[in-house]
């Protein structure tokens, strides 16, 4: 199968300052991978090059095998949809209306409201449980609502590509465990493939078919949760002993930290 | 009380009822008493006796021009909130007030009255360039981001501030009170010429804002996440901004610095209608314009010493009312 | 004593007393700063009392009007400084110029060394006003409000520069002037056009009750239509204008005062339009409270005399006024 997103040894940085060398990461249909690192490994910026917002300074990205310039901006929103940082509260917006904006790509400035767009718009609503908040204003709800909100218009938008950055930084586990369930039907009904960078050592192991683990600006692993989450890796990458087996109940690759203060690395 | 749908629905008719109102009681309010008789042979029969021609030359085109004025101030403010992501945003943020100051106050102050036909031109070319090179200044290879298009308006706007001082202080003192009634906003400049050359450009600028709408939806996202739901960013904003710029620097030209209608308004028909911009842009203009005809109404029958500067009216009165209007939806805004 | 020593004396007497009788009741009916009398001491507009031991050598003046009653008065040689605008009579333009009238420049004046500044409560700020008067400079301060109080001014100026006598006789001159205007409107049954006095064409700007153009206008014999209108100078709209239908309108000419545009003109219903009756007078004549102001009153009522006669010749026109 052919990979629908992929970045080829892509590299960028600021100045002399490197961010990212030689990353190459694949997604392909069906599949979601996990996009692990601690904090200032690079992982937001290779979601902003992924998504075409960056251009690298080296390397390639290819969307479904062509280069994103080569897509008109619609075309490649409806493509691929990245769920990112807290929308706007200075405005007054409705959740509606919040959720409702990710179906330009398929309306344009002068398209009408069509019948599919309200029935896409309810189900992203339904599934991230916000059907009773929609009249609200995206100032009044809390900062993990409005995130449940960013999700559901991505959601919405039904691009073929997700790329979702911490994603559930403010939920709580119901929260949590409800999106990663969303994505996997999204992934297994609509075939789309989805690259979630996050913090959930555990959670994406349950979920996650592959991962790309990325430290210092490289990747460090990248393949099955089995092959990357040993406690080599996850010393290497963050500086914490950890004891990794498998979850007798789930059967998926369980990391639990042991005590002792994170070594610098 | 949150927008329903139902809600919504009755506003527009309201609002346009409102702006009708509006600009049939300013026709009626004036010191020659006309009757609705002598009105009516005017407009319709055409006769040229003294009541016929002051409502035909002096109240109505007055009337239009407010509430083409008004309209326009009002849309444009919501397309620079948009564009700025910033509810403190006005039509004038941008270099377009200071511009077509210098401009007007160029042949205001130094040219003699003969040359007065070419005031609204200045102005306009004054508030254009201006505009222009606020945009300039505040563009980088990135494309341009509201907190510098911000910043390059203040210090342009400064500027041109210090240049205005310098005007007033440099001029024939018989020549001062004109130019500070044009400062403060002035209808009473409204020929029905005025009105006609005015009208194609507030059309046009209204228009194209209103086929910008869901991008102006789009960009109160953010430019990251507009650009990822499908906008071509640079090229909205770039848009909106110089459309948003020609209404304002228009409708300047015409009537001077009304300040208070592009600010405020907005959040009126914000709170009325929502945010979203299909809705937004058309009832932005007809409360704007219904806001500044009952303004210069009563701007003109409120004091007994004469007519009030109708931009002191509009602050006067306005701020009350929509302090009111905000206050009671609460958290909406 | 012998008869003819008594007549002596009693002619010695008479002759040296009369006069002095003659100069008491003189100082008794004639106002107590009449007499050229150094020291003096003298209130001014502002209740100041203001001491002079003697006829003041170096006198600035923080006012044209008052620089033109200076020179009305004959003591022009004594003039150190005056305002840039000071323009009339021409010598008054030659003088070292302090500043402005709401500007002067306390230091230039400081400069100067005066003994007496003539001032005004009506433009010259209070505080400079006062930093000279804390540099020992004294200040006296003019303020008329009215014609006569103009004519008062002129006196007492006369008295405060040691020209009373001819301070007296300026005045004098100056109301009969008047005198004759008013006589001139009561005598006859004239009819009382209505007329709009303008300190600005773009935008209309007419002065209202309280002001002097207001005063002149109806000692002329014209009934001032802003004079309904509150405040003093209020701004008129060209349906203000129509409504009130002024049969004469006088424009207050200064720089930057022009005609009324042609799109105020073309409202013929306006008679002043109508007939062409819109006069342009000097600005300075009827803005300053000085003596020229009666230069005005006789210009404005001339043409309001003129305008009178030209209604007897085409009584047909419309217009105020009774009849």
């Amino acid at each position: 199968m052919n990979p629908v997103l992929s970045a080829r040894g892509v590299g960028f940085g600021y100045g002399d300052r490197d961010i990212l060398r030689g990353v190459s990461v694949d997604l392909f249909p069906g599949e979601v991978t996990i996009l692990l690192g601690p904090n200032g490994a690079g992982k937001s910026t290779l979601i902003r090059i992924l998504s075409g917002i960056l251009p690298p300074r080296e390397g390639e990205v290819l969307m479904c095998g062509r280069p994103p310039g080569e897509f008109r901006r619609r075309e490649m929103a409806r493509l691929l949809s990245v769920v990112g940082q807290d929308p706007p509260v200075d405005f007054p917006m409705t959740v509606q209306a919040y959720v409702a904006l990710g179906r330009f790509p398929h309306q344009g400035f002068f398209g009408g409201t069509s019948k599919e767009d309200l029935e896409q718009v309810e189900r992203a609503m339904e599934k991230t449980e916000l059907t009773g908040l929609r009249d609200r204003t995206l100032a009044e709800i809390s900062a993990g609502e409005r995130q449940r909100a960013t999700v559901a218009r991505a959601i919405a938008q039904g691009a073929r590509v997700m790329l979702l950055d911490e994603p559930t930084a403010f939920l709580d586990i119901r929260h949590r465990v409800a999106f990663y369930e969303i994505v996997t039907q999204l992934k297994e009904t609509c075939g789309i493939a989805a690259l979630v960078a996050s913090h959930d050592l555990s959670l994406c192991a349950e979920y996650g078919e592959r991962i790309v683990l990325l430290s210092g600006g490289t990747v460090a692993a990248q393949g099955r949760p089995e092959e990357v989450l040993t406690p080599g890796n996850v010393h290497a990458a963050y500086g914490v002993a950890v004891a990794c087996d498998r979850n007798p109940a789930t059967g998926a690759i369980r990391v639990t930290p042991l005590r002792g203060m994170p070594t610098k690395n | 009380m949150t927008a329903g749908g139902k809600r919504s629905g009755a506003v527009f008719p309201v609002l346009a009822a409102a702006l009708l109102g509006a600009l049939v009681l300013s026709a009626a309010t004036g010191p020659v008493s006309i009757s609705p008789r002598a009105a009516f042979d005017a407009i319709f029969r055409g006769t040229d006796d003294t009541p016929g021609r002051v409502l035909l030359s002096l109240r109505l085109p007055r009337a239009l021009l407010g509430a083409l004025v008004g309209g326009a101030l009002a849309s444009s403010g919501v397309a620079f909130q948009a564009l700025l992501r910033n509810p403190l945003a006005d039509p004038y943020i941008l270099g377009v007030s200071g511009g077509a100051a210098v401009g007007a106050l160029t042949v205001a102050l130094f040219l003699s009255a003969d040359a007065s036909p070419l005031l609204p031109l200045c102005a306009f070319g004054g508030a254009a360039l201006a505009a222009l090179a606020v945009f300039l200044l505040a563009r980088r290879r990135s494309g341009v981001s509201p907190e510098r298009l911000i910043l390059m308006g203040v210090v342009v706007g400064a500027f041109l501030n210090a240049v205005i001082m310098l005007m007033v202080t440099l001029s024939p003192p018989g020549k001062i009170p004109g130019a500070l009634y044009w400062l403060m906003g002035d209808l009473g400049l409204g020929t029905p010429r005025r009105v006609a050359v005015l009208f194609p450009y507030v059309a046009l600028g209204t228009v194209l804002l209103y086929l910008l709408s869901r991008g102006l939806d789009l960009l109160l996202l953010g430019d990251h996440a507009a650009f990822q739901a499908g906008l071509s960013v640079e090229r909205v904003k770039t848009a909106t901004y110089l459309t948003a710029s020609l209404l304002a620097g228009s409708v300047v030209a015409v009537s001077g610095l009304i300040g208070f209608v592009g600010l405020i308004v907005p959040h009126g028909a914000r709170v009325l209608v929502g945010s979203g911009h299909r809705r937004l842009l058309p009832a932005s203009f007809l409360l704007g314009g219904a806001f500044l005809v009952l303004s210069d109404t009563l701007a003109r029958v409120a004091s007994p010493a004469g007519e009030l500067p109708v931009g002191a009216v509009t602050a006067l009165a306005g701020a009350p009312f929509f302090l009111h209007l905000l206050r009671r939806n609460g958290g909406r805004s | 004593m012998s008869g003819r020593v008594r007549i002596d004396v009693a002619r010695r007497f008479l002759a040296g007393f009369l006069p002095a009788v003659a100069l008491l009741a003189s100082a008794i009916d004639r106002p107590a700063f009449a007499a050229d009398r150094f020291p003096l001491a003298l209130k001014d507009d502002r209740g100041v009392t203001v001491r002079l031991a003697a006829s003041p050598r170096r006198i600035v003046s923080l006012a044209p009007s008052l620089t033109e009653i200076v020179f009305l008065v004959g003591r022009e040689g004594s003039l150190a400084g005056v305002t840039r605008y000071c323009n009339f009579p021409p010598a008054a333009a030659t003088l070292p110029n302090i500043g402005g009238v709401s500007d002067p420049d306390v230091e230039r004046i400081v400069a100067l060394s005066p003994d007496l500044v003539l001032c005004t409560t009506d433009g010259n700020p209070r505080e400079k006003v006062r930093a000279l008067e804390e540099m020992g400079i004294p200040c006296f301060a003019v303020a008329p409000q009215n014609l006569d109080a103009v004519f008062t001014a002129i006196e007492r100026v006369g008295a405060l520069l040691g020209a009373a006598d001819r301070g007296i006789a300026e005045a004098a001159a100056l109301r009969r002037r008047a005198q004759r205007v008013r006589a001139a409107t009561r005598g006859t049954d004239a009819a009382s056009p209505n007329v709009l006095f303008v300190v600005s064409t773009a935008p209309v700007i007419a002065a209202g009750s309280g002001t002097f153009m207001d005063e002149l206008v109806r000692l002329a014999g014209g009934r001032n239509v802003a004079a309904r209108i509150a405040g003093r100078y209020p701004r008129l709209s060209v349906e203000d204008l129509v409504a009130a239908r002024p049969d004469v309108v006088f424009v207050a000419g200064m720089t930057g005062v022009e005609r009324f545009p042609r799109e105020v003109t073309r409202w013929k219903e306006v008679p002043a339009f109508r007939e062409e009756a819109v006069v342009t007078l000097d600005g300075d004549l009827v803005t300053r409270p000085g003596p020229r102001m009666v230069t005005a009153l006789e210009r404005i009522s001339a043409a309001l005399a003129a305008w009178r006669e030209k209604r007897v010749k085409a009584p047909a026109a419309g217009g105020g006024g009774k009849r």
